[in-house]
């Protein structure tokens, strides 16, 4: 075996001869562990008082090595740790892994699996969301928006775990499907929510929109214009704050997205108000999208799907026609996959999907056997992060927690 | 004081003879005495009340967000500050030998005592107060202001460029907000016509009480500056820069553990005890009840119990006093923890700008109108000082203020901005 | 290895072009050709992307093209991976465009030297990306501006994601047990 041998000199970080770098500077270590780097990241920062000269991140602390997992795993078992991609997304990371997998080994997929998709990837973005609402405004200093979303984030895990039965971790959807239906009774419980729910969303902008000190930490700060989003491949939230309509589920639909109405938020100037602003708007849209789905859903609620199916079995058992037809949409499970040893054709396809970070890619090439050759992840934070340097410089210190908040960057994403 | 008359008939025999020696002791060492019993007295009612206030900012903060505060140690969670000193002692004192030994000791020192000494200023009522001073108001401000260098001493001396980064914050915040702090007392030592705390007191007391308190008959601009600008000196949230906690990590105290910790810890709350109960002896009536004047007097209790036992009246109404210092100082107290529990906070530009470019012209206009009202009154409220002052109010500051919000607003700012 | 994966079977058969069925280039590879680059055929992917192999010598001038041209205006570099395809590496770029709503995928042959020119002078967005590839799979981007490691620590030795990386390396020494 030959093993190739890179000697590697010892990157000088930070400080080079270079640079300016005047003797007054300050080289402060902000990091890795913070209580408001939102994981495990450093940035070495040089100040010249509070103002900041040169920001350089230094990720890879939370590098798990799941892309070279997935090589060393069957399909089945790599599943259940590709929540932790992106903890917060976990059906994201799941809907990109499984539709790759559908499209290589071409397996179809009933309708009624996409809406709980849709249903399930909608309430992920607004848990998603109020987290960073809450985490957001914790790092600008106040201290109570916190325990509000996470009031209304209890609330959706309680229904994710009604639904899958984790409040975080979910492993829902299968390839061809998801793992079974969907509780009796949930849909009006999602309804529910939907209605109460654009309540919270006033209230929260009451306590912050109007909020002077607020208004002043993040009008005009941090502004991320479309050529630097562009440049840096900066997607999601960000990229629609800069004024470029950019949403794969209107430009690209996947799932059942082009059956359902729902708006793009754009904001104008890039700051981090916009971004606020954007992300507050996503929430509101989701909740429009989840509204229609539930509505729309082939099949309706699972009691009636039961009674169907008591019928049809009842029938059967009396040899006589049933009443009722099964409509082949409201399965499950799309074709009868052996998941232990699931062997799908040589392939390779690539996915991406609007996650609340932006647009997150699985990549995977399978060679016909049970485990995969390669599969690439291309997380959104990644690409969100390599902008903070260029995006910081010039501004002072404390902007830094409020710019970095905005751009809602999670580690796991970054790192894989 | 009482005189040796009643002290005589209020206690019983056993104590004649020491009050007898009592007598004998020269008049400097019996105040001396009083001033040290008194000092004591109120530096542990300020103690506990600090010990209770860490819990109380606990779970005021919790009850606004509808979670219970600490609840498990004794009832309903009160001796939880209890339990936190003791952990706090018992904890390791780390010092490194890149610290500067003598300066990392004496920088909590140096902030805990102006804090304390404050008590001694505070009148708790009419007749008790440790140290009553012609220029109170003055010496109270200059020996609070020495509590900064505990702060700067304390970030350069911990080797640590964070608390080194705390310390610069805290200094440039204490002193943009300790000129509108004493201009804003200045306002009201103006309108009393001295700076004794007790004249202070006694001025607010005359008519409604409530209405006439120094916070409303002076124009609420007094009171605003002062209320912002203590806040801002005790490095509270929305102006808790030096200890922002989701940036420095804690700030000048990051380094220190244990005993010295927990001294910044509690000076802080002492601070806070000290301005809430300064805001109320100017602005608040002091230890006069909202209706003015004292409950016990009005409604003749005095009369009644000086009967039963002489001298007893008189304790009755200065109990009465304390307990309305107190709980108007609670008021303030509770008003600064809602504050913490609701706005982010402010940034160092944000703040000093604020300071410099906001309260210190208000405050100088507030002084030139309060010059003019005082002239009003004094002068058997003749027309011109009237308008004079009303002239000041609206274009002074009326305008200014509006014309300052919109620029803090961040209405103009966002036009203005544009970061490369 | 005498055995052939049925992934290398597959490519094989892939490469080879029979008289009989010439294989259709998508529109963004017949786009390519009409500039005057010479793309080589590959099939698209599972999902309908197509995907285009790009000689070294070419690839940044067909980027500038890729991202200038106002048939494609591919802005936007979402990734760059590369594949160890056990006797070369690929390296592989994914692109999108805001104007037109698709995508590509840019596959690139690493020479001997595992060597790829950097597309970081056309997309500043592939610094990072091209950073991990290097990082993880080994493959030098020339004309990178920082080519160093980016999530495996500065002084580790090997690059795993190879099919041929050895866990137990003896000189690394957090394995030493």
């Amino acid at each position: 075996m030959n093993v190739s041998i890179e000697p590697q000199p010892l990157p000088v970080l930070g400080v080079t001869t270079e640079r300016d770098f005047d003797t007054d500077d300050m080289v402060v270590n902000i990091g890795p562990q913070h209580p408001s780097t939102h994981g495990v990241l450093r940035l070495i920062t040089t100040l010249d008082g509070e103002v900041v000269k040169e920001m350089q991140p230094v990720i890879g602390y939370l590098h798990r090595s799941k892309e070279k997992m997935g090589e060393s795993r069957s399909y089945f078992q790599y599943q259940p740790t590709i929540d932790r991609v992106e903890y917060l997304s976990s059906f994201f990371d799941h809907y990109v892994y499984v539709s790759s997998m559908e499209a290589i080994a071409g397996l179809k997929v009933p309708r009624r699996v996409q809406y709980i998709r849709m249903i399930a990837m909608e309430l992920n973005r607004i848990s998603s969301h109020l987290l960073w609402f809450g985490t957001f405004l914790l790092d600008l200093g106040a201290t109570s928006p916190l325990f509000y979303a996470f009031r209304d984030r209890e609330e959706i895990l309680k229904l994710f775990e009604d639904l899958t039965g984790a409040r975080m971790m979910y492993n829902y959807f299968r390839f061809g499907g998801v793992t079974k239906d969907l509780p009796p009774g949930w849909l009006d419980e999602v309804l529910d929510f939907v209605r109460r729910f654009p309540d919270r969303l006033a209230e929260y902008e009451a306590i912050v929109n109007k909020n002077p000190i607020f208004l002043d930490r993040t009008i005009g700060q941090g502004i991320l214009d479309k050529d630097l989003c562009l440049e840096y491949g900066v997607t999601g939230p960000s990229l629609r704050a800069a004024g470029v309509a950019q949403d794969l589920r209107k430009t690209n639909p996947y799932c059942c997205y082009d059956a359902v109405e729902f708006d793009v938020p754009v904001a104008e100037h890039g700051d981090t108000f916009d971004r606020y602003k954007v992300r507050f708007a996503e929430m509101r849209e989701s909740l429009r999208i989840i509204e229609q789905c539930c509505r729309q859903i082939p099949g309706g609620d699972t009691a009636e799907l039961i009674a169907i199916q008591k019928e049809i079995d009842a029938a059967k058992a009396e040899a006589r026609e049933p009443s009722k037809a099964w409509d082949s949409e409201w399965n499950t499970m799309g074709q009868k996959v052996n998941l232990m040893v699931f062997k799908p054709p040589v392939g390779e396809a690539m996915t991406y999907v609007e996650s609340p970070r932006g647009m997150l890619g699985c990549y995977i090439m399978s060679d016909g056997t049970p485990k995969a050759y390669r599969i690439k992840w291309r997380g959104a934070s990644f690409s969100n992060l390599s902008v903070l340097p260029t995006l910081m410089k010039g501004h002072l210190y404390p902007d830094l927690m409020a710019i970095f908040g905005s751009l809602d960057v999670i580690l796991p994403e970054v790192d894989r | 004081m009482f005189t040796s008359a009643e002290s005589n008939r209020l206690m019983s025999f056993p104590v004649e003879t020491v009050l007898a020696l009592w007598q004998q002791v020269p008049a400097s060492i019996q105040l001396l005495v009083w001033g040290v019993v008194l000092f004591t007295l109120i530096a542990l009612i300020g103690q506990v009340a600090v010990v209770f206030m860490v819990l109380m900012e606990r779970k005021v903060l919790a009850w606004m967000t509808q979670r219970k505060g600490p609840n498990r140690v004794g009832p309903w969670g009160l001796l939880q500050t209890v339990a936190d000193g003791v952990k706090l002692l018992f904890k390791e004192d780390i010092m490194t030998p890149d610290q500067d030994k003598w300066l990392f000791t004496l920088a909590p020192v140096i902030f805990f005592l102006p804090a304390f000494v404050l008590y001694a200023f505070i009148p708790l009522t009419r007749d008790w107060v440790a140290l009553q001073l012609p220029l109170a108001a003055l010496a109270i401000f200059a020996i609070s202001s020495i509590s900064v260098i505990g702060i700067v001493l304390a970030g350069l001396a911990s080797n640590n460029k964070y608390s080194l980064l705390g310390g610069m914050r805290s200094a440039a915040q204490a002193i943009s907000y300790e000129i509108p702090l004493v201009m804003s007392v200045l306002a009201v030592v103006v309108f009393a016509g001295s700076a004794n705390l007790h004249v202070i007191v006694e001025k607010q007391n005359q008519g409604l009480g409530l209405l006439n308190w120094f916070w409303l008959s002076i124009t609420p601009i007094s009171f605003l500056i002062f209320l912002i600008s203590s806040i801002a000196e005790v490095n509270r949230i929305p102006f808790d820069l030096p200890e922002a906690e989701s940036e420095l990590v804690s700030g000048y105290n990051t380094e220190y553990s244990g005993m010295k910790f927990a001294m910044f810890f509690l000076a802080e709350y002492a601070a806070l005890f000290a301005m809430s109960a300064l805001t109320v002896i100017f602005f608040f009536g002091g230890y006069y009840s909202p209706i003015g004047g004292l409950l016990v007097e009005k409604l003749g209790i005095v009369e009644s119990l000086n009967q039963s036992l002489s001298g007893l009246g008189q304790l009755v109404a200065q109990l009465e006093m304390v307990i309305w210092l107190l709980s108007k100082t609670y008021l303030f107290i509770f008003l600064a923890m809602w504050l913490r529990a609701t706005l982010p906070r402010l940034k160092p530009d944000q703040l000093m700008g604020f300071s410099w470019k906001f309260l210190i012209p208000l405050s100088l206009i507030n002084i030139f109108l309060v010059a003019i009202e005082k002239l009003w009154l004094t002068h058997n409220m003749s027309l011109l000082y009237f308008v004079l002052w009303a002239g000041t109010l609206l274009l002074g500051v009326g305008g200014f203020s509006v014309l300052m919000s919109r620029i803090f607003t961040g209405k103009l700012s966002a036009r203005l901005v544009k970061i490369s | 290895m005498s055995e052939k994966s049925p992934l290398e079977t597959a490519a094989e058969s892939a490469e080879t072009k029979s008289p009989e069925s010439e294989p259709s280039y998508g529109p963004l590879a017949t786009l390519l050709m009409g500039a005057g680059f010479r793309p080589t055929y590959l099939p698209n992917d599972a999902n309908g992307v197509e995907q285009v192999r790009v000689a070294n010598e070419e690839l940044l001038s067909a980027a500038e093209f890729l991202r200038d041209d106002v048939g494609c205006l591919f802005d936007l570099l979402l990734s760059v991976s590369g594949i160890d395809l056990k006797t070369h590496r690929d390296s592989v770029i994914h692109l999108y465009s805001t104007q037109f709503k698709h995508y590509l995928v840019l596959k690139i042959q690493a020479d001997e030297q595992d060597q790829v020119h950097s597309v970081c002078p056309v997309w500043p967005a592939a610094n990072w990306h091209e950073r991990e590839s290097y990082d993880l799979m080994g493959i030098t981007y020339v004309g990178h501006p920082q080519l160093e490691r980016i999530l495996m620590p500065t002084d580790w030795v090997g690059h795993p994601l190879r099919k041929d990386y050895e866990e137990n390396d003896p000189r690394l020494v957090w394995n030493r047990r």
